[in-house]
């Protein structure tokens, strides 16, 4: 019991140095001076707080403790802008994937009607096709409609890959919830308000998770992005932050503009955690 | 006032018969229990009288009045649901005020109702838990007061105890009767289990393959089986069968086995003639000894199981068949042995 324990302990160990130090090593880059950033060996720790980076990317200049003025950067507007438009994108992919995925994945899990396997298929097909398959029809299309270039072409190309993901997933969690639906019809509850007074407050981790799925997805998606709308006025985040890779180093900018592009999705995923641990560990009373 | 008539109800699922053709009146007040194994079509009868379904044919009343067509809320019914089902995410308290959120109970009342159910249950400390916080029988008492809240004409009950194990269901059994007797309330209830039939059911109706065996009363079902299934169904241990021909022979009706005949009574004889083929014998109608007599059986002993006060002899005979004898703690036989077993006559059926 006790080797167990230790040989999870270090497993554990290794999995969190494994993906959080390189995440740590660039966020701590945005609090350290640009001459520390490029020093060999690099400093482990931001022992000497800098703060240009955060302002600047803000686009509010700093002057530091030396008197060293740091003007604002060139790419603030860029990253302010594509932050909005991140934050509208991957709210409304959330907000229409919810208001599809709900209704259409639990009238899988719980009703037979004709075509369902054949309809299931297309869905788990859908997930299958890699997305940049359909990059090139879709690019095409969005051109014929005037779609490029606008949030609302990036939200539907969204859509298409969140929608039948999380539906799949939602499916199996219905399934597994206890089958209220007589009891809720002797209670003189209609279909749809068994659906959505007794369904959905009973099914709100797997809900959650759903969000936090498609909005985590939304707000990283990054190759449908850099082709539809990199360098409009309607480019998300990650292809502002992109932008940095193409010009002189500035290590401090890049990694203030990664700590924007990460705060938002892990509040998300924090503050929903608890449904993720919910959907998965407790089994459902039956 | 009548509680609940069904008339010629029949219900298919395609070209699947669920319920042949079903004619039951219970009256008020009785708790009726219907019995019979796994796919016999018990829990769709239910789900019919609760409007969970819809009949393909016949009338269903409920108090008198033709509910037939009424959706199950608007039957006057309430419904405790296999293994005592609750809504999961919502607390005991939460669950029993959905009975009366779509009624047009008013506040007060409704309260009042939930106040005498809580109490009449004991359920005051698990109020505010949810489900999967209350033990069974927890689940059990709560799944009760949401039935009892909404003051029906009739409880209707698919399996409730089946999931609890066996020691709590002992002890839930006369509880549950107890509560009906007091309230006084027609009740349906659903089993497979004949211990669960007998003990509670002032009604029993034995149902098998989507028809009715038999309705009777517990005492009417054990002693006069209308059919062989209700003779095999009923009684733990489970009653013998003798197989062959039933004939008229010089010295008095018997039946020709292929150990000689066993001579019937002649009042058995009279009601089946010479359609019967099996001589139904309960486990303690039989006696078995060493040596063989004149009409006895031989059997060999193939398993005892002591039940401390008694014990079961499991018995082959050459084709094999079991026949199961209940003896007292001190038979002194063992595996292997060969025995003759002398039915009782004057306790056997004929079928």
């Amino acid at each position: 019991m006790r080797r167990t324990s230790l040989s999870l302990g270090l497993a554990a160990l290794v999995a969190v140095i494994w993906t959080l130090l390189p995440i740590y090593w660039i966020l701590k880059t945005a609090f350290i001076a640009p001459v520390d950033a490029v020093a060999f060996p690099a400093p482990l720790w931001p022992s000497n707080p800098h703060f240009a980076a955060v302002h600047n990317i803000f686009g509010f200049g700093y002057t530091d403790a030396d008197g060293r003025e740091f003007l604002p950067a060139g790419q603030s507007k860029q990253v302010i802008n594509g932050l909005k438009n991140s934050v509208i994108v991957a709210f409304f992919v959330t907000i229409i994937t919810l208001l599809i995925i709900v209704p259409l994945s639990y009238a899988f899990a719980r009703f037979e009607f004709r075509g369902k396997t054949a309809l299931l298929m297309a869905i788990l097909f859908s997930v299958a096709v890699p997305p940049v398959s359909t990059l090139i029809p879709f690019y095409i299309l969005f051109v014929k409609l005037g779609l490029t270039g606008t949030a609302l072409g990036l939200i539907i190309i969204n859509l298409t890959i969140t929608v039948p993901f999380v539906t799949w997933m939602l499916i199996g969690y219905f399934r597994n919830l206890p089958a209220v639906e007589p009891l809720a019809r002797v209670d003189g509850f209609s279909r749809l308000s068994t659906l959505i007074f007794i369904v959905i407050p009973m099914a709100r981790s797997g809900i959650a998770v759903a969000a936090i799925v498609s909005f985590l997805f939304a707000w990283n998606e990054f190759v449908f992005a850099t082709q539809l709308v990199n360098g409009t006025p309607a480019a998300t985040l990650p292809t502002a932050v992109s932008g940095f890779l193409f010009l002189q180093p500035q290590p401090g900018l890049l990694s203030a503009s990664l700590w924007i592009s990460i705060i938002p999705a892990a509040l998300v995923a924090f503050f929903l955690q608890r449904h993720i641990a919910e959907m998965n560990l407790v089994e459902p009373v039956k | 006032m009548s509680g609940i008539e069904i008339t010629n109800l029949r219900k298919s699922f395609g070209n699947v018969k669920a319920i042949e053709e079903m004619t039951l009146t219970i009256p008020n007040g009785v708790f009726c229990v219907i019995l019979g194994p796994s796919g016999c079509g018990k829990s769709t009868m239910l789900n019919c009288v609760a409007g969970l379904e819809d009949v393909t044919s016949g009338t269903i009343k409920i108090g008198g009045r033709d509910v037939t067509n009424l959706p199950p809320h608007a039957r006057d019914i309430a419904m405790v649901f296999q293994s005592s089902l609750l809504y999961p995410h919502l607390t005991a308290l939460q669950n029993v005020r959905m009975s009366l959120k779509n009624s047009d109970t008013g506040a007060v009342e409704a309260k009042r109702r939930i106040d005498h159910a809580v109490g009449i249950l004991e359920i005051a400390s698990v109020l505010d838990k949810k489900p999967g916080a209350m033990s069974g029988g927890q689940r059990q008492r709560v799944a009760m007061a949401k039935a009892i809240v909404r003051n029906p004409t009739a409880f209707l009950m698919d399996e409730p105890l089946a999931a609890l194990d066996a020691a709590l269901r002992q002890s839930l059994r006369p509880e549950l009767a107890a509560l009906q007797r007091q309230l006084g309330t027609t009740t349906i209830f659903v089993t497979h289990d004949q211990v669960e039939a007998m003990t509670l059911g002032d009604l029993i109706v034995v149902m098998n393959d989507g028809r009715v065996e038999q309705i009777g009363t517990p005492d009417e079902i054990y002693n006069n089986p209308a059919t062989k299934f209700v003779a095999a169904f009923i009684g733990s241990p489970p009653m013998n069968f003798f197989e062959g021909q039933v004939e008229d022979l010089n010295n008095g009706p018997a039946l020709r086995t292929q150990y000689g005949p066993i001579a019937i009574p002649r009042h058995l004889f009279d009601r089946m003639g010479g359609r019967a083929h099996s001589l139904g014998v309960r486990p303690q109608h039989i006696d078995i000894n060493r040596t063989k007599t004149d009409g006895s059986i031989p059997g060999t002993v193939f398993a005892i199981e002591n039940l401390g006060k008694e014990s079961v002899i499991i018995l082959h005979d050459t084709a094999g068949h079991d026949y199961r004898v209940l003896v007292g703690p001190d038979h002194g036989y063992s595996v292997g042995e060969s025995t003759y077993m002398c039915p009782d006559l004057s306790q056997a059926h004929l079928f």
